[in-house]
């Protein structure tokens, strides 16, 4: 690690180890090969929107060496006004108002095998609470169907074979800018 | 004698029954299955004409039925991109397939934004929408969809079946994909339904 804070050698090696430690955590004073990014981030894409669409999802895969988070996500306010960390859930009987909502459900169809009752639970989405935990060494994929960027409110449809800046901000490390390429379907 | 060509016929009845079509749809067949063909709601074009609008597929075709909103950013498209995707693989048996696309947010899907988005995946496909959300329902029940919107946190989150229905020309509801079903797997399905319809 090369600190860049430009202190001289009287500094002791106990102090230089106990400022490496705070740099890590700040995450502002490591170079480039350190803890702040030993995060890697690939299949940056996004799906193509209707122009009648408000809304479009950013997915990826993130792997960070060192347990991390993934805080927040942001876009040019000329392409999107907000970027939401969701996650596409089935929903669960216990997430139903109330017996209404199972009546709703109830299939009038007995014969239907168990796994296809599976398979028809409504589905909803949500915004991960806290951030995306990114444990370390772990790849988390954000995928149609889980986990997703949700971009609000997007300025003009997404086009196929653009791009634009996505800024994602993290507990631990460095902030980073990658670029997401718009695509008809999933690469 | 006779008794052991009868057994070996019957056999062969059997098995000229089940042969050649060994391999199983990626979706699932209910049973007994559906049959939506009294089911009809509201076909809208962009200038908010509508008319009434059966779910029946053209003779010898499929219809391809799905419920979903547009504020959707997820599921909605990945699952309409993959229609597309299909239907395009299938080249001129394409022409037998159709698609409708039922909104279950028709406060925030008007008929024009409701077309445009749909024909931006399937351009002629039909754009379904209910105010009359006992109608609705009742489509809704009759695919065994379900479909809402609840308070969470105070905000209105929606949610709704993510399936994919095959309905055919009697309008006997076939197949169901679930949401995640790739577009190869749909669009074998879908060559097959077309070569027995």
């Amino acid at each position: 690690m090369r600190l860049t804070t430009g202190r001289r050698m009287t500094v002791t090696l106990a102090g230089l180890a106990a400022m490496a430690l705070v740099a890590a955590g700040c995450g502002d004073t490591v170079d480039a090969t350190a803890a702040g990014d030993g995060i890697e981030i690939t299949g940056v894409w996004a799906r193509t929107s209707p122009a009648q669409a408000s809304n479009g999802a950013t997915y990826l895969q993130i792997t960070s060496e060192s347990a991390d988070r993934l805080v927040s996500a942001s876009v040019s306010s000329d392409v999107a006004a907000v970027v939401e960390i969701h996650e596409t859930v089935a929903m669960d009987d216990s997430a139903m108002d109330d017996d209404e909502a199972m009546e709703d459900d109830a299939m009038e169809d007995d014969a239907m095998e168990d796994d296809a009752m599976e398979d028809e639970h409504a589905m909803t989405m949500r915004e991960v609470a806290g951030g995306l935990v990114l444990p370390a060494g772990e790849t988390i994929t954000l995928e149609p169907g889980g986990l997703h960027l949700m971009m609000l409110d997007l300025v003009s449809p997404l086009v196929p074979d653009t791009s634009f800046e996505l800024e994602l901000t993290f507990e631990v490390g460095e902030p980073r800018t990658v670029t997401v390429e718009v695509l008809e379907d999933a690469p | 004698m006779t008794r052991s060509i009868a057994a070996l016929l019957a056999l062969l009845v059997v098995a000229t029954a089940c042969g050649g079509k060994a391999e199983p749809f990626v979706g699932y067949a209910r049973n007994p299955t559906p049959n939506v063909a009294d089911v009809a709601l509201p076909a809208v074009e962009a200038d908010g004409s509508e008319t009434e609008f059966a779910f029946r597929a053209q003779d010898d075709g499929i219809l391809l039925v799905y419920f979903g909103y547009i504020s959707c950013p997820d599921v909605c498209p990945t699952t309409l991109a993959d229609v597309r995707r299909a239907v395009g693989a299938l080249g001129d048996a394409g022409e037998r397939t159709d698609l409708a696309m039922i909104t279950i947010d028709t406060e925030v899907d008007t008929p024009e934004i409701l077309t445009g988005y749909v024909r931006s995946f399937i351009p002629d496909a039909v754009a379904v929408r209910s105010v009359d959300d006992d109608r609705l329902r009742a489509a809704a029940d009759a695919f065994g969809a379900d479909y809402g919107k609840e308070e969470v946190d105070g905000e209105a989150k929606v949610f709704h079946t993510g399936s994919l229905y095959a309905v055919d020309p009697i309008g006997d509801l076939v197949l169901t994909w679930p949401f995640g079903t790739s577009s190869d797997d749909i669009r074998g399905d879908l060559e097959r339904l077309l070569e027995e319809a």
